[in-house]
């Protein structure tokens, strides 16, 4: 009988389990997986991998070492295959994909020895360092997409050691993602906070239209709204035109491609977020609250101080959460309403999908936002009373 | 004795400006007495705590508090300790948090806040509970822990609105016993509403019996039950057989009345009846005789159409004077024990224990 209703008990959670699975874990192990996975050089010049791993790494590799990778390449370009390897190897340092190239080229008149051709072509193939290089993208496993992610690499000799001041653009990147998130999480979380509380406390009728106009834009589409704001925003828009026929400025004035049209239109699309858990959270707090707070000598200000306010946390928690959470992922707002020092995290990770073709580092931007984003939480979780609740009063 | 402390004068409200929820109420309160307003729901009563309390103003009319005038004196100025119908203990604070909360209010140090919490707690036998949070107490300890938060802060007056209508039965009769004691002990002056005529007759000095807007007596607990102003206060008060009849015979303290199926009952004057004027007999079940005794004034048979048993008596719906509703309550110490449904027993009362009340038309 147990085992019947065990047995009934998983099959109703099994499709809630593969959806999870599905959705969730698969994708998300795939994103680690590749974030660390190096398959390139190995499966395209698999023979040079093999030498490799048996060169010492001090004195310059053999002769045939050098003409295996040649020809592997060269192969490799006849089928049209080795774009991803010269990606992979200039990645791992720029310039590589130039030096190999250039030997390619060169190598249709060699006769004789490789190795002596190749170091007549270009003095750096007389550089270990190189051949480090090359032998450092033989896989299986890559520290290099993690470490470039917070602008570090591998230096001579398997050091790690930061990415030159040129490349050094992730921690920047980071550090402006966050900011993005939690000024514009700071500002719905005090923008939400009066508008939930009249929400809360009108008649009805009022509370329910006020609602309405939560909603409706809630329910339209992100990049509806977005393109509403690039139109309002941009130098011939309508405020624009506005500030110039009242004699208000001289010039239209530059909103669109700014900070502040990013922070403009990110709180118009995640006000809702903020306002409706608040709501819900304060329609629950008793007027008898406040009252007992009053007749126990309470003025005003310290019956909202020690009272409403901390009755209200646990919907400013949330709400804020949300908010953060979904700012953090933001793509297509900034992309369309900001400049190019406006972009967040998420348009890398895009670019480097789409038009780099740089899956590696896609994954591990991807992977460290979600650790990082998780991190704050658990911070915000201790620190912030009424987070751990979430919205939810016990 | 005439203190008062808190007085009503021509108090009227009104939230449309139509429909008085309050109607020109004088009410006065002694220092020290324990007050209840009593009514059905929707009376006036809760509006009427509500406006001394300060969370609603009244329409016109004026409060005085110790002669201060309240009208426009917020809530928080006024210290009145007020307990709620569900507590409204602050959830995110411990039960001594609570408790520190109007001491902080008044600028209170901490020592000296620390020992009254401690005071207010062993008063309300909650000790050593004092860390917990509202949510981890039984809702009776919750309800002493509200009402040592309105009392430690040494209120001259507390009111309480319908505080134990959350306990079971049992916790409820305890709780009425407990505040009984605190109030004498305290001395303090307490206004408590409920619906609930038995709380109000156990607790109170004095019960303001409240119907659509209007005090209909005011009067100690005794002088109600024994001797109603009006049918209202009769038929809220305890139970009540209520038979309309004519008046065809007076003197100075008994009239007779005679029903519309022409029995005749004589009973107490309790208003000015003239003869041929309709009215009300009032009459408690338990002051019926049932069974054969000392011959009374009335005295008639009558037909059980259904016994209730209760345990420690039981109540009789008796056919009598063209009524099939007369209820009729016995502990049978008369002898009868085998009464059955369809029987005829004899039944009886004292001319003193039915009261003639004027008949009028709204009932």
């Amino acid at each position: 009988m147990m085992t019947r209703r065990n047995l009934l008990a998983a099959a109703l959670i099994a499709p809630l389990l593969l959806l999870v699975l599905v959705s969730f874990i698969v994708p998300l192990g795939a994103t680690l997986y590749r974030a660390v996975e190096d398959a390139e050089v190995p499966s395209i010049l698999p023979q040079t991998t093999a030498l490799l791993k048996q060169w010492d790494g001090k004195d310059l590799p053999s002769e045939q070492v050098y003409h295996t990778l040649i020809h592997e390449l060269r192969e490799a370009q006849e089928q049209q295959k080795a774009g991803p390897v010269l990606n992979r190897l200039n990645f791992e340092e720029t310039g590589l994909r130039s030096l190999l190239l250039q030997g390619l080229r060169a190598s249709q008149q060699f006769n004789g020895s490789t190795k002596q051709h190749l170091i007549a072509l270009n003095p750096r193939w007389a550089d270990p360092h190189v051949w480090d290089l090359i032998k450092r993208s033989t896989g299986p496993w890559t520290p290099l997409y993690f470490l470039r992610s917070v602008d570090l690499k591998l230096g001579p000799g398997g050091v790690v050691v930061p990415t030159a001041d040129e490349e050094a653009v992730f921690i920047k990147l980071f550090i402006r993602t966050f900011e993005i998130s939690v000024v514009v999480t700071l500002i719905c979380a005090v923008l939400a906070y009066p508008i939930a509380y009249t929400l809360s406390i009108l008649p009805q009728v009022w509370t329910n239209i006020g609602i309405m106009l939560v909603l409706i834009p809630f329910w339209t589409s992100i990049l509806v709204r977005t393109t509403a704001w690039f139109i309002i925003l941009q130098r011939e828009g309508p405020i624009n035109a506005l500030l110039v026929s009242l004699k208000l400025v001289d010039q239209p004035v530059t909103m669109i491609f700014t900070r502040f049209a990013v922070y403009l239109a990110m709180v118009h699309v995640l006000l809702p977020f903020a306002i409706l858990p608040l709501y819900s959270v304060m329609r629950g707090i008793k007027p008898d609250y406040m009252r007992a707070a009053a007749s126990l000598g309470a003025p005003g200000w310290r019956r909202f101080l020690r009272i409403y306010l901390p009755l209200s946390m646990p919907g400013v928690a949330a709400g804020a959460l949300m908010v953060f959470m979904l700012s953090v992922g933001f793509y297509i707002t900034p992309a369309l309403v900001g400049g190019s020092g406006d972009q967040m995290i998420s348009y890398f990770i895009a670019f480097f999908t789409n038009t780099s073709v740089n899956w590696g580092i896609a994954a591990a931007l991807a992977a460290l936002l979600m650790g990082m984003t998780g991190i704050l939480v658990a911070i915000a979780w201790l620190l912030v009373p009424g987070f751990r609740s979430g919205g939810v009063r016990v | 004795m005439s203190d008062p402390i808190v007085v009503f004068d021509k108090i009227t409200k009104s939230y449309d400006g139509i429909n008085t929820v309050v109607h020109e109420l004088d009410l006065s309160i002694e220092r020290g007495e324990f007050v209840t307003l009593l009514g059905p729901s929707g009376s006036g009563k809760t509006t009427t705590l509500m406006m001394l309390a300060g969370f609603e103003e009244p329409s016109g009319g004026t409060i005085t508090l110790d002669g201060r005038l309240l009208n426009h004196v917020p809530a928080h100025q006024r210290g009145i300790g007020v307990v709620f119908q569900n507590y409204a203990l602050f959830p995110h604070m411990t039960v001594a948090g609570n408790l520190s909360f109007p001491l902080e209010m008044q600028g209170i140090g901490r020592s000296e806040r620390d020992q009254r919490i401690k005071a207010a707690l062993d008063m309300v036998k909650l000790g050593p509970l004092g860390e917990r949070r509202p949510a981890e107490l039984s809702g009776g300890q919750q309800q002493r822990v509200a009402l040592a938060r309105a009392l430690v802060f040494q209120p001259k007056l507390v009111l309480m609105d319908e505080p134990l209508g959350a306990l079971d039965k049992q916790l409820r009769e305890h709780m009425q016993m407990e505040i009984k004691h605190i109030h004498e002990q305290l001395g303090v002056t307490v206004v408590y509403v409920t619906h609930d005529q038995s709380e109000a007759l156990t607790m109170s000095d004095r019960v303001a019996v409240f119907n659509q807007g209007r005090i209909q007596q005011l009067a100690s607990p005794s002088t109600l039950y024994e001797e109603p102003a009006n049918a209202f206060v009769a038929s809220f008060i305890g139970e009540n057989n209520r038979l309309v009849g004519t008046v065809v015979a007076r003197d100075d303290r008994y009239c007779q009345l005679r029903l519309e199926d022409g029995t005749q009952i004589e009973a107490r004057l309790a208003g000015d009846l003239a003869i041929g004027s309709k009215a009300v007999l009032s009459l408690r079940p338990e002051r019926v005789r049932v069974g054969p005794g000392e011959p009374d004034t009335n005295a008639f048979t009558a037909r059980i159409e259904e016994l209730i048993y209760f345990g420690d008596h039981t109540k009789l719906r008796l056919s009598l004077g063209g009524s099939s509703g007369f209820m009729a309550r016995t502990d049978f110490k008369d002898g009868l024990r085998d009464l059955q449904r369809g029987a005829s027993v004899p039944v009886s009362w004292s001319r003193d224990c039915g009261r003639a009340l004027p008949f009028s038309e709204q009932e």
